[in-house]
């Protein structure tokens, strides 16, 4: 089947094209979810380079499960963003423990994110405000407020019930409010 | 406090801001998707190789050779069915060519029906 005929073909279909060999299905699998992996990641790592290998990792893990995909158990959408997000935890907990001198104190490092928020604009500014969270809430705000998923299903990804997701977001962006309201005006929002 | 503000009203006000890294980081270079593509062909590739030959590149013919047990065995078979052939076809007289002096053919002077002469002999004594 042509790549273009298969704009409709759902995720499902899709895993068991590209299971027999189908590379038209590993093409249209790969533009439908690749540049939201990537984005995910690089919201979550703050490094191109990082983010592409985590991205890639994830992908391949993805053509690696594709001959034993049970149809209707997972959205692959789910399924990518668990990994990636799982990808990216490691990878910053991994950093936390061989650069943990490198890692600013939130409360000492206000200054410095009024110093970027002067030159960058609103999106560095949160991108900054956001590597100020824990991880899971970092990655609970992502999924909600950027990638704009239900609860359900960021609950699904991250494991844990939706009342844990609606705390780790409200907790995420009461702390995002407190880092970035107060510069509101210097980044012409006021 | 920021703190005790509503969620909605903090989303309002964070909106600004997650609209903006949305515009800001929505796309991936062709180089990057070039690379997922290309590993996806790569695993379709390393599964084949894991999988092995499948069975239609093999003719029926090679499959009865395999069967059989082999060219070896096809040559054993022919080497056996070419011998037992030519001693059947062959004279007797001709048969001391392969056992020379020690082989010998035994003849019959008696009819098919004739016994033994010992069994005679017990017949003939009831």
């Amino acid at each position: 089947m042509a790549y273009d005929a298969m704009n409709d073909v759902s995720d499902d279909a899709l895993m068991v094209l590209y299971a027999n060999g189908d590379q038209d299905a590993a093409r249209s699998l790969t533009y439908r979810h690749a540049p939201r992996v990537l984005a995910l990641s690089r919201r979550l790592l703050r490094d191109m380079a990082e983010a592409e290998d985590v991205a890639q990792d994830a992908m391949l893990r993805l053509w690696k499960v594709a001959p034993d995909w049970r149809q209707g158990e997972a959205k692959v959408s789910t399924w990518l963003y668990r990994v990636t997000s799982n990808l990216c935890i490691d990878r910053l907990r991994k950093k936390k423990s061989a650069n943990l001198d490198d890692i600013p104190e939130p409360a000492d490092d206000k200054p410095s994110i009024e110093s970027r928020m002067q030159s960058n604009d609103r999106a560095s500014a949160l991108q900054t405000a956001m590597a100020q969270l824990p991880e899971r809430q970092r990655l609970a705000v992502t999924l909600r407020h950027i990638e704009e998923l239900p609860n359900p299903e960021i609950a699904q990804i991250m494991d844990i019930s939706v009342e844990a997701v609606e705390s780790l977001t409200a907790r995420g962006k009461r702390t995002l409010a407190g880092l970035l309201l107060g510069q509101k005006e210097k980044l012409g929002l006021a | 406090m920021m703190d005790n503000k509503p969620d909605k009203e903090l989303d309002l006000e964070l909106t600004a801001f997650f609209d903006a890294v949305k515009d800001v980081d929505s796309t991936a270079n062709a180089g990057f998707l070039d690379a997922v593509v290309l590993g996806a062909l790569k695993q379709t590739k390393e599964r084949a190789e894991l999988l092995g030959p499948t069975r239609q590149s093999t003719p029926w013919w090679g499959t009865c050779v395999r069967n059989i047990g082999g060219w070896q065995s096809i040559a054993a078979l022919t080497a056996s069915a070419f011998l037992g052939i030519t001693a059947g076809y062959a004279a007797p007289s001709a048969l001391d060519y392969f056992g020379s002096d020690q082989m010998t053919v035994e003849t019959f002077t008696d009819d098919n029906f004739s016994v033994a002469s010992d069994i005679e002999a017990l017949f003939n004594e009831n």
